[in-house]
Formats: C-alpha cells, structure tokens, sequence
C-alpha cells in the first residue's frame, strides 16, 4: 500500500456572485441575501497516491479549475476536507504576480518565493530557470516588453524547475512554439519518473493517455468516473461525440 | 443555531451596549477640579508652574518670574492637567500680549489667563475621552473572548483555533513571507521608475521638489504665526502621506493583485506589509531631504526628538490595522474605494497637518481631534518632538498603540476567516 498525498472528501464548493455590490446595498445588507448561488464542484471524493499521476477531464464549466483551485488552497471548499498530509501544493499558471515594469529575473525570484521557496534556493535555480526558458538576453528586460510565447515561457519554467510535493497542472502544456513544447513535454515526463505526485486537467485526451495513471471525470460539478485511463477517456470521448 | 451560539451573540450585544452605556456614565461623571499647570516655552528654556484650583477660585493675577524675561522670545504656552505630556491648551505667540505683559524679571498674567485656566481647571473633556478609549480597550478584549469561545463551540467551523494559534499562524507568515515581502516592496519601487531617464533620482527629487513648494507657498506667501511652518508642514505630510497612501492601497489590494491571488495561496497581510515597506522605503527618502530643511531652518534638536520613534510605531500600527479593515470590505463592497478617496482627503484638512489642531480649532473639537483622531495624534507627538524637543501625548501614543493592536487582531482574524472567499468574488 503506497501512502495518500491528497485525499478529498465529499467536496463541495459554491461559487457566490457576490461582486457588485455597491456601499448603499451593503449598508442595507440585502446583498448577500439576494446572491446567486451556483454549486460549481458537487460532492467529489478521491484520492491520489504519493507519484500517482491523476488526470482530470471534463467539459468547459465542468469545475475542474474550480477543484484544482481549492487543493491548492486558493479557496476553500464549502463542505467537505481536502487533506493534502503536509504536502507543499502548487499550481501552475501563468505569471504568478508577474509585474510588467520588473525584469525577468526579479519576476522569477517574485514568484518563486510566492510559491514558498527561500530566496537563497530560487537563487541557486535562477540559472536553470533561465536557461530552460531558453530567453536569452531578454531576461534582464521588464517583462512588459516580452511577446506572450516569452511570457508562458518564463512562468512555465519558473514553476517547472521549483520543487514541489504536489503539483497542479491546468492546461500549460500547450505554451510556447513546437521545440518548447516537446521540450516541456520532456519536463514534464522528469517529472513523473521522479517522485512527484501530479494532477493535470486537460482537454488533450492524447496527453493524459500518456502521462496519467488514473484520471477523474467530471461535469456539471458531478463525479462522473474514477478509474483505469483507458477506460475513463474513452467513457468520455463517447460522451462527446456529437 | 444553537443555544450557545444565540448566548454568544447576546453576550455580544450586551457588551457593545454596556460600553454605550459607560462611556455615557462617563461623560456626564462629576469629577473633582484639577490643578493646572501653565507653561510658557521660551527660546531659552521653558518655565512652568502649578497652581491649585482653590488659588485660580479666587486668583485675578499671578506672576511666575524669570531673570531676563524680556531677553526671551515666547514661541507659546501651553496648559496641561493632570497628564503632563498631554496639551490642554495654548496661547500662541502673536496672542501672548492679550494674556501676559513681560517684564524683566518675569511674567505678569492678567484676568484674562486666570479665566482661561479656571475653565480649562473644570472641562476635564479630553480626559473623559480617554478613558472612553480605554474602555473601548476592554470591549475589545471581552469581545475577542467571547468571539473565539463562540466560535469554539460551533460544530460548523473548521477554523476555530482562537487568538493565539492566530498569533502564532501571523507571526509565521511574517518569517516565512518575511523575504518575499522585503524583495517585492523593493522591486515594486524599482518597477515604479525603471524605465525612466532619471532613474533613482526620483525617489530623492520628488519630496526635494514637494519640499520646495512647502517652503515657498507657507513660509514666504503665507507667512504664519507659527515658528518654522515649513518644516512644520512638511514633516507631517510624510506622515499623512505613508498614512494614506497604505489605505488608498489596501482598498483595492484584493482586486489589484487578482493575478497573484487567483494562483497561488498568500496570506493577504502579507501582500498590505509588502507595501507599507514600499511606502517606509519611499518614506525614508523624504526624511533624508527633512534632515538638511532642518539644518537650515536652525531648528534645535534635543534629547526629546527620540520621541518621534513611538508616533512612527504608532503610525505603522494605525494603518496596518485600518490596511486590514479595508482590504476586507474592499473585496465586497465596489465603490469603498471612491469613499475612502474623499474621506481622507476630509481627514487630510481636519487632521492639522496643516495647522496646529489645539490653536487651529475651537475648543471641544480640538480635544476630540487630539485624542480621537490617531492622524492628529500622531502628527503632533512627532512634530512636537522634532521640531520643539518637546514629548507630547504619552497617554494617548499608550492608548492608540494598544487600541490599534487589539483592532488589527481583530481584522487579521476576519480576513483569515474570509480570505479563501475572496477568489470567488473578484
């Protein structure tokens, strides 16, 4: 028996549409009486073993950012616990904190140290970083200067070469040209070959073929099907012919 | 809900109401006439005396002899009660004549003072003020108490920890989040003028020239009764400035960094500290251009001008917890932002930053300002210590520090509650 990294259980989590409200409204304290409640990840359960590799597919609104939002601690979930044993998560997207007027390399240490790491250890990868985002002399330019392959570039490999125990992955594998992207394929399979314990939502079905162990099917909130990858993706690849 | 929830939210209620009610009793207590003491602040030095209210009951004149009166120059005089730091009153320079003729061998205060400080020895206005705050204190506290009990005894809540694990949780956010802080308010600052031709000149050229209108509009055009207006002026505006700056931020905190808040999980304080680091690095500038305004202008520093470092702290501490308050009601409320806005450009003139508030305004509002008002407060303990060697305010540089503590638990705890929300809002 492998140990658990992640475990959800029976996670539910609501979205409010809480966003315009003006000071009159608040005073009168109708607002949050009158807010929409949309249930957008309705009572998910499972769980992911240390190394495992989980994919998650679903349809456009299905909540699967939602859910890979609040593992990692972005929200939390309205019922239901997330248990992550200790484990440091992070999620990796597109330019955390990025700030247009700063160079590259002040971008990295920014977000690095955003996803918990000590500026020493950022420091000590600045060099991998930078070459594995293969800019160049544009690392020492602001940001804002950048095309937006450079851009993906950068915080794909800021979050790609910064360890962490679990890792989240929302679509990213399609940054940057053809060479980058095999390139970050290669990344990503290190990655799975070490002990990492990954969670990808993607709509590629061929990647999750290739990476995944297991992957979790969901939509409109609902767990539809754990289980074998095979199995799952072609359960969903039939549900989405026309 | 349950029983023990609807005894807490009681329990609540009543305390708020029995600190109505007390600050009532307070108010309108019958208390015992103090003594005053009268101080008149020379160039040379400051000599004082204390009379009893028995003496002002009967008392039409009275003298307090210096050698060489006449020699001296009077900058002001200044009233105090019981509390010896803590300004009652002043008679300014260009009045002085009215109250008090000189001679050489001292001053000779006419009907005019001694009415004055009968009135001041029967008002004790600012002192009742105090204790309301200080009662204020212990509402707070029976409050967080009560709040965190509460909160143990719902079943619901997977968050109830109480204050001191919320203690500890701040102070290990503050060391983990300690070097990204530090390095971000540090890049946000170069961000703000990397791409200029002037570079880093601008963090010392922009208070140089601010400094500059300061000395021109107030201490030539305006010519004001008060000794050295300029520095005056401008040593409070850094203050305001640092002050309001941090709240306009703390405002739209949430929305502004929506990118780092939607992808990964950051303590928000930590993002509010990130920036008041900015604001005290940019802060830091101005005061290295007040140094040299000091030297010219020939104002004397003594041993009192350490007393500036607690109206910093206290400045530091009162926004921070106001940051907090904001930074959460920021996220629901759309058009705080707008209201903030004007209010502090309200508070900026009513503040005295840009007069003296005990001389600029009649006298309840003056005591109100003073002690309810921690802007004022803190402007004029700092202005007080720099400029005239003076310590001023001690009670309320105590009672502000621990009000705005128990305050900025208070908000830390509610945005520890709310934060993992906000994502859904914005």
């Amino acid at each position: 028996m492998k140990d658990i990294a992640l475990e959800c259980k029976h996670v539910s989590i609501d979205y409010r549409d809480l966003s315009h409200m003006s000071l009159a409204k608040s005073l009168r304290k109708d607002g949050i009486k009158r807010a929409n409640v949309v249930r957008a990840v309705n009572d998910v359960s499972f769980s992911v073993n240390k190394g495992e590799i989980l994919g998650i597919v679903g349809r456009n609104g299905s909540g699967k950012t939602t859910l890979l939002r609040s593992v990692a601690g972005i929200f939390q979930p309205d019922e239901g616990i997330i248990d992550t044993h200790g484990n440091r998560v992070s999620l990796m997207a597109i330019g955390i904190g990025f700030n247009g007027n700063n160079t590259g390399r002040e971008n990295i240490l920014k977000s690095g140290m955003l996803l918990g790491c000590e500026l020493d250890y950022v420091k000590e990868h600045m060099d991998e970083i930078i070459e594995f985002s293969e800019l160049g002399d544009f690392i020492d330019r602001p940001v804002r200067t950048y095309s937006s392959g450079m851009y993906s570039k950068l915080s794909f490999a800021v979050t790609a070469i910064l360890d962490t125990d679990i890792m989240l992955v929302d679509e990213v594998l399609s940054v940057g040209d053809e060479r980058f992207r095999k390139k970050s394929f290669k990344k990503m399979e290190e990655l799975m070959l070490s002990d990492r314990t990954v969670l990808i939502v993607s709509h590629a079905t061929n990647t999750l073929e290739q990476f995944c162990d297991k992957v979790l099917w969901i939509n409109d909130g609902h767990l539809m099907q754990l289980g074998e990858t095979n199995e799952v993706l072609s359960a969903y690849n039939e549900s989405m012919q026309l | 809900m349950s029983t023990d929830q609807k005894i807490a939210k009681l329990l609540k209620r009543i305390i708020v109401i029995l600190f109505f009610v007390s600050v009532a009793i307070v108010a309108v207590y019958p208390m015992d006439n103090q003594s005053v003491t009268i101080t008149i602040d020379t160039d040379g030095k400051d000599v004082s005396a204390n009379y009893t209210p028995a003496f002002l009951q009967e008392a039409s004149e009275f003298s307090i002899p210096l050698k060489n009166a006449d020699k001296y120059n009077v900058r002001e005089v200044r009233f105090y009660r019981q509390y010896k730091t803590l300004c009652v009153d002043k008679i300014k320079s260009d009045s002085f004549p009215e109250f008090a003729s000189v001679r050489a061998d001292g001053y000779y205060f006419n009907e005019k003072t001694c009415d004055l400080m009968r009135t001041l020895s029967h008002t004790l206005f600012m002192e009742r003020l105090i204790i309301a705050e200080w009662l204020l204190v212990l509402t707070l506290l029976l409050w967080i108490i009560i709040n965190a009990i509460q909160e143990k005894l719902d079943p619901k809540d997977y968050s109830n920890h109480g204050p001191i694990y919320e203690i500890k949780r701040f102070c290990g956010d503050i060391r983990r989040y300690w070097q990204y802080m530090h390095y971000a308010a540090k890049a946000d600052l170069k961000a703000e003028v990397a791409n200029s031709y002037l570079n880093r000149l601008w963090w010392l050229l922009e208070p140089f020239f601010n400094m500059l209108v300061y000395v021109i509009v107030f201490g030539r055009i305006m010519g004001n009764s008060i000794q050295n207006y300029a520095t005056f002026v401008f040593s409070a505006l850094l203050m305001w400035n640092y002050f309001s700056k941090t709240l306009n931020y703390s405002v739209r905190l949430v929305r502004s960094n929506r990118d780092i808040i939607t992808k990964v999980y950051v303590p928000k304080h930590v993002l509010l500290i990130s920036n008041m680091i900015m604001n005290l690095y940019k802060l830091a500038f101005s005061l290295i251009v007040l140094i040299p305004m000091l030297v010219i202008f020939h104002v004397h520093i003594g041993i009192g001008v350490l007393w500036v470092i607690p109206a910093y702290i206290v400045m530091i501490l009162v926004s921070f917890a106001a940051g907090m308050f904001l930074l959460h009601h920021g996220v629901y409320i759309d058009d705080l932002g707008y209201a903030v806005g004007i209010l502090l450009s309200m508070m900026m003139f009513l503040s005295g930053i840009f007069y003296d508030v005990i001389t600029g305004l009649s006298i309840p509002l003056n005591g109100m300002m003073l002690v309810l008002n921690p802007v004022s407060m803190f402007a004029d303990s700092m202005r007080n210590a720099l400029l005239y060697n003076v310590v001023a305010n001690v009670p309320l540089v105590i009672t502000w520090t621990i009000l705005s503590l128990l305050f900025g638990y208070i908000c830390v705890h509610i945005v520890y509650k709310n934060e993992n929300g906000y994502v859904k809002v914005i």
